[in-house]
């Protein structure tokens, strides 16, 4: 009975400490959800909500990237490209070492990491704007990605690959989602946990008197570019697992998902204000956009322009609670 | 000072790695800036919609063999799909004075324009894909939109007597390649109401082909069916089936290699070969008989081959399906495919190639 009511309490203080803002993603997830169940019930089917979170994982990290950048009140326009990149440097790598998955990972994480120093060094060292500086990389990883593939294709078969790109645990986790749940979790510890985390907060409210209050701020910006090279890199990796090929032309639409993703959880453009639980809700809130839009059989030709339309919504949703809240 | 230098070191590097991802071939020089009487080398300047797709590098493959048997210089520009970008690439080639600009259109109405400036300063242009209506361009095309019609056609009387799903995969509406492909087979289905269509937006992307083809399984119990409108977008719906466990057929096209392959191992039941390298020899090697005023037709159609198995080809001709408005199919075995895939500097090549001259 004692034990019921601690764990009552402990539930509520939880559900109280989480703030309005996450609801109203909630909100709008549970309603989309609700619409398109009642106009395709397969929808709810377990097999479609396991593909979902395969299918966001890639993007969902490359989001927690963007947030954290974001939130320093910065912007990393080469994620996208990036990912290409990073996928062609590890696949190229795993051939030419007669399949060697410690290298494909690797390779992987170290393209990423590359395009995250560049993109530090730019912004840090040269005092190039974010928005530049990363646009330059994308170019830049646009052009390595058709130089180190040289427009060529190669299809991953390792069975490490396939589990990599669409495994599951115990039935019911897809791996990679599990990872991208991983991520979340060590960018939420960086965030909350620890110095670093602080001074990201501190540098995107106000860079000026977080500099005059002794941070250093080249080294914590830079290493907040690495950091999002870090998750471009393991994005790459989950998505040419995923979807068991290099392919120059993999970048899709990453970058731009990626950054709604963590825009409709409530990270601030302006800087300052970010949380994983937000940018989660964000992923799977996109995630079930371009799902639903299949079940519901929007016309291809409008697919486009519908999902953006959500998007929008949900980003005026969540500023119209905001302004309520502030007001 | 050290800073500085570090600075410069990393924009000259940076500089020099987008040139060279960015060019794909010579600039040209004042040595070789047109083919006058004295006998220089043909300069085409290759206006193509971007270089990020497994498909371009299959042209330039074929393309840069072209250029070698019928000693031609090249100067490949992309523009990302970008018509404005593509207008001022054109109007750079009209400035460096090259003889021939070939052109993957983004739009062929936006380029009209663009186009008879070129034809009016004495430059020739050849339109690949789809025609440019211009007033004096050449035009090198596969019939996308009959093709397109040609496989739903077939699709639709496989599955006669079914009630179910088709699904399609498409790249990016507005593109005029991905919109033909789409109406044909839009228009080829409509003919079968037992069937239902489904589409899904690949965006020339595996990834997201794959994740639309997921979506369309899942959502559709009834699926019989998934055709693709490129190769490059099929291998993702096809690991996207893989993973579904269903045995869903599904067809392409373009016949790549390794899209052949998968039309061996059963996963594709037709599939139709333009191959890129294939079509990429042959547009170069119009340029040569452009260049040097030889009598042909200003439309060149390229012949197209359709794969499919002897049960299947048998169905096909038996109904009639061999013809579409017109158009009449050229059916060959997956051996054959292969072999027109890789012998096209034969078909195509100085010794044996002639241009289509009707006369007209």
């Amino acid at each position: 009975m004692t034990k019921d009511i601690i764990t009552e309490n402990f539930i509520i203080k939880a559900i109280k400490k989480v703030p309005t803002q996450r609801w109203v993603a909630v909100g709008i997830l549970f309603v989309l959800v609700l619409v398109i169940s009642i106009a395709n019930p397969l929808f709810l089917r377990w097999n479609n909500i396991i593909g979902i979170t395969q299918q966001v994982a890639a993007m969902g990290i490359i989001a927690l990237g963007a947030m954290v950048v974001i939130i320093t009140g910065g912007i990393d326009l080469s994620s996208g490209n990036g990912l290409a990149m990073a996928g062609v440097l590890a696949g190229v790598l795993y051939l030419r070492t007669g399949e060697n998955i410690a290298v494909l990972i690797l390779g992987a994480i170290v393209g990423g990491l590359v395009l995250g120093i560049i993109n530090g060094f730019l912004i840090t060292k040269s005092n190039l704007k974010p928005f530049v500086a990363t646009l330059a990389t994308m170019a830049l990883a646009q052009g390595m990605t058709l130089l180190i593939s040289e427009g060529q294709l190669a299809f991953l078969t390792h069975p490490v690959t396939y589990m990599i790109g669409g495994g599951n645990i115990l039935g019911f986790l897809s791996i990679p989602f599990a990872i991208f749940l991983v991520m979340c979790l060590i960018t939420s510890i960086i965030l909350n946990r620890t110095k670093f985390g602080t001074y990201i907060y501190a540098m995107g409210g106000n860079e000026e008197a977080a500099h005059y209050v002794g941070i250093n701020i080249t080294k914590y910006k830079w290493l907040t570019y690495i950091y999002a090279g870090f998750t471009t890199g393991v994005a790459a990796l989950i998505a040419i697992c995923r979807v068991g090929q290099i392919a120059p032309n993999l970048q899709g639409s990453f970058l731009l998902d990626g950054i709604a993703a963590a825009i409709i959880g409530g990270t601030s453009p302006a800087g300052g204000k970010g949380t994983v639980l937000g940018t989660l809700l964000g992923v799977l809130i996109l995630g079930v956009i371009s799902n639903a839009l299949t079940f519901m059989n929007v016309s291809s030709t409008a697919q486009t322009a519908v999902k953006g339309a959500i998007i929008l919504l949900a980003i005026l949703i969540d500023a119209l609670f905001n302004l309520r809240k502030s007001g | 000072m050290k800073k500085r230098g570090l600075l410069l070191f990393l924009a000259v590097v940076m500089i020099s790695l987008a040139l060279v991802g960015c060019s794909g071939g010579e600039e040209p020089g004042d040595e070789t800036g047109g083919n006058d009487e004295t006998g220089d080398k043909i300069v085409v300047g290759m206006s193509m919609i971007d270089y990020t797709n497994p498909g371009f590098i299959g042209i330039k493959t074929g393309a840069d063999k072209a250029a070698e048997d019928y000693d031609i210089e090249l100067i490949w520009k992309g523009c990302e799909g970008n018509l404005d970008k593509q207008i001022d690439v054109i109007r750079g080639f009209i400035q460096q004075g090259v003889d021939i600009i070939m052109v993957d259109s983004v739009d062929v109405n936006g380029l009209v324009s663009v186009v008879n400036e070129a034809t009016d300063a004495g430059v020739k242009v050849l339109a690949i894909g789809s025609p440019i209506p211009g007033k004096d361009n050449y035009n090198a095309i596969y019939p996308d939109y009959v093709d397109a019609k040609f496989a739903a056609r077939v699709i639709g009387h496989i599955y006669e007597g079914q009630e179910g799903t088709i699904g399609l995969i498409v790249g990016s509406p507005g593109n005029l390649v991905s919109d033909n492909r789409q109406r044909g087979f839009e228009d080829g289905l409509a003919e079968f109401e037992n069937l239902k269509l489904v589409t899904g937006l690949g965006n020339w992307d595996p990834n997201q082909a794959m994740t639309a083809a997921e979506d369309i399984i899942r959502s559709n119990d009834d699926l019989l069916h998934i055709h693709v409108i490129q190769d490059g977008m099929s291998y993702g719906v096809l690991r996207a089936v893989q993973n579904s466990g269903k045995n869903i057929p599904m067809s392409s096209n373009d016949g790549d290699p390794e899209a052949l392959d998968n039309f061996e191992a059963g996963y594709y039941i037709l599939e139709n070969l333009n191959g890129a390298e294939r079509i990429g020899y042959w547009f170069v090697a119009l340029c040569h008989f452009i260049a040097n005023d030889y009598p042909m037709d200003k439309t060149q159609v390229n012949v197209l081959y359709k794969v499919m198995s002897d049960e299947l080809k048998e169905m096909v001709i038996e109904k009639g399906l061999d013809e579409v408005d017109g158009v009449k199919m050229q059916i060959v075995s997956l051996e054959e495919a292969r072999e027109l895939g890789s012998n096209y500097q034969e078909e195509f090549g100085p010794e044996k190639f002639e241009p289509t001259n009707s006369g007209q």
